[in-house]
């Protein structure tokens, strides 16, 4: 029981705990890895499949090295002169607007039902 | 951005909500024009990171009953509370609480104080939760009446019964008293994830299905006698098929019923016609079933969890952003 981390701890970041990091490969041109803690597959599965659908990635991939540690790694090539950190701002962007967009059809959706309904 | 501007466009997926049913435990909806990560990461969210309230610490004064008291405060913790305005509360972990772990704007307070004086069993249910003030929650009995609430946080109490014929029946048991046995309580409430704790999570159900692509060879359906088209009709045991006698031709009756079972596959390739159909996941079209527990509304979870997912988009965009503007001022 004395080495159970406290409740939360894989939710919320403490104080001294950074939320992205990003290091260059060293021995790989224009590559380089994410390292993100405290996110699951809800968002790395979502970013490597954007990332792949993009032309200019070589490599996307996403791993989480240990259970028990709350780390992912996103690791991107990109194809020169394009650089990963540019192109997974991108598609942040991307999905940010597909969820957008979901979110007004939702909402629109909604509207129609709750119309058509009341007419019965 | 200028960076953008540059690089390839790519194609920005225009994704589509159709509503199928809404009722008030579960709604169903398509989503489509989008992949499988992105309606897995909505599955995802709705379960485990949509916040809803729920009690989370209770303090037991007396328990003459069956259970034991962290038995009791277990069962507590599961029952559902109305929580439709989760977000008029803050987080507990950032709340700024005068005294102590909790206050008003972070937590909801019940007491309950029940006893069998009677001689047969007295069920203890949620509906004996009673609100209180933080000022009695503290022990301070002059402000025992108080209007406020709790902005709407109640337990959810006999809202589908099915069959069940009164509200007793429906209602949630925490723990059955037998005779002159006794509990009394004080508990409060706060907001959570699923991802902390199962008691946080607002479905019942959420999943999704990819809807079935279907697709007959006319040219070797026609090959088939009126037997084996029959036979083929049969095949199926969610009877997608129907074999019209007038027209004397099979068709897809019921698309959406096809659960992949390929027994329809199987039964082309032993009457010969291995190419007759062909059965598909789409990989673009989702159908969603979402059904709640009661403590918020479908609509409301779907809500939440898209606002949860753009809330996280929106923190990596921010982080990513503050790594470049570091990495400028290195080099």
């Amino acid at each position: 029981m004395s080495n159970a981390p406290p409740p939360g701890d894989h939710i919320i970041l403490s104080p001294e705990e950074i939320k992205l990091t990003y290091e260059d490969d060293q021995k790989i041109a224009s590559a380089g890895t994410f390292k993100i803690i405290k996110e699951d597959h809800t968002v790395g599965n979502m970013m490597r499949m954007s990332l792949l659908r993009d032309s200019r990635v070589l490599f996307a991939g996403y791993r989480m090295p240990h259970p028990l540690e709350n780390i992912m790694l996103i690791k991107i090539k990109t194809r020169e002169p394009v650089q990963p950190i540019d192109v997974f701002e991108h598609h942040i962007k991307l999905l940010k607007a597909e969820i957008g967009t979901i979110q007004d059809q939702f909402k629109d959706a909604l509207e129609n039902k709750h119309k058509s309904q009341s007419l019965d | 951005s200028s960076s953008s501007s540059r690089s390839k466009k790519l194609d920005q997926r225009f994704p589509k909500i159709e509503i199928l049913e809404l009722k008030d435990e579960y709604i169903k909806f398509v989503l489509s024009n989008t992949d499988p990560s992105v309606a897995n990461a909505l599955r995802r969210t709705m379960i485990a990171e949509v916040p809803i309230m729920a009690i989370d610490i209770a303090e037991i004064e007396e328990n003459t009953t069956a259970l034991l008291d962290e038995f009791i405060a277990h069962r507590l913790g599961l029952i559902p509370l109305l929580s439709h305005n989760v977000d008029n509360f803050t987080d507990h972990t950032v709340c700024n609480c005068d005294e102590g772990d909790h206050c008003e704007n972070c937590s909801v307070y019940f007491k309950l104080d029940e006893e069998n004086t009677g001689d047969n069993t007295y069920f203890v249910t949620a509906r004996h939760l009673k609100t209180i003030s933080r000022a009695e929650y503290m022990g301070d009995h002059a402000y025992i009446h108080h209007d406020d609430n709790n902005k709407g946080v109640a337990p959810v109490l006999s809202l589908y019964g099915g069959d069940m014929e009164s509200d007793a029946e429906r209602d949630i048991v925490i723990v059955k008293l037998g005779k002159n046995q006794r509990l009394k309580l004080r508990c409060y409430a706060r907001k959570g994830i699923g991802k902390e704790h199962a008691k946080f999570i607002p479905v019942a159900v959420a999943t999704f299905k990819y809807d079935p692509i279907i697709e007959l060879n006319q040219d070797d359906l026609e090959k088939l006698n009126q037997d084996e088209k029959i036979q083929f009709e049969k095949s199926c045991p969610a009877q997608v098929y129907k074999y019209h006698h007038q027209t004397r031709n099979v068709e897809i009756a019921n698309r959406s019923k096809c659960m992949y079972c390929m027994e329809c596959v199987k039964k082309a390739g032993a009457l010969g016609y291995s190419e007759l159909v062909t059965v598909k996941q789409s990989q673009e079209r989702f159908i969603f079933t979402v059904e709640n527990t009661g403590s918020l509304s479908p609509e409301q979870i779907v809500s939440s969890a898209l606002i949860t997912l753009q809330s996280k988009l929106d923190m990596l965009q921010t982080q990513v952003v503050r790594v470049k503007e570091s990495r400028k001022h290195r080099s």
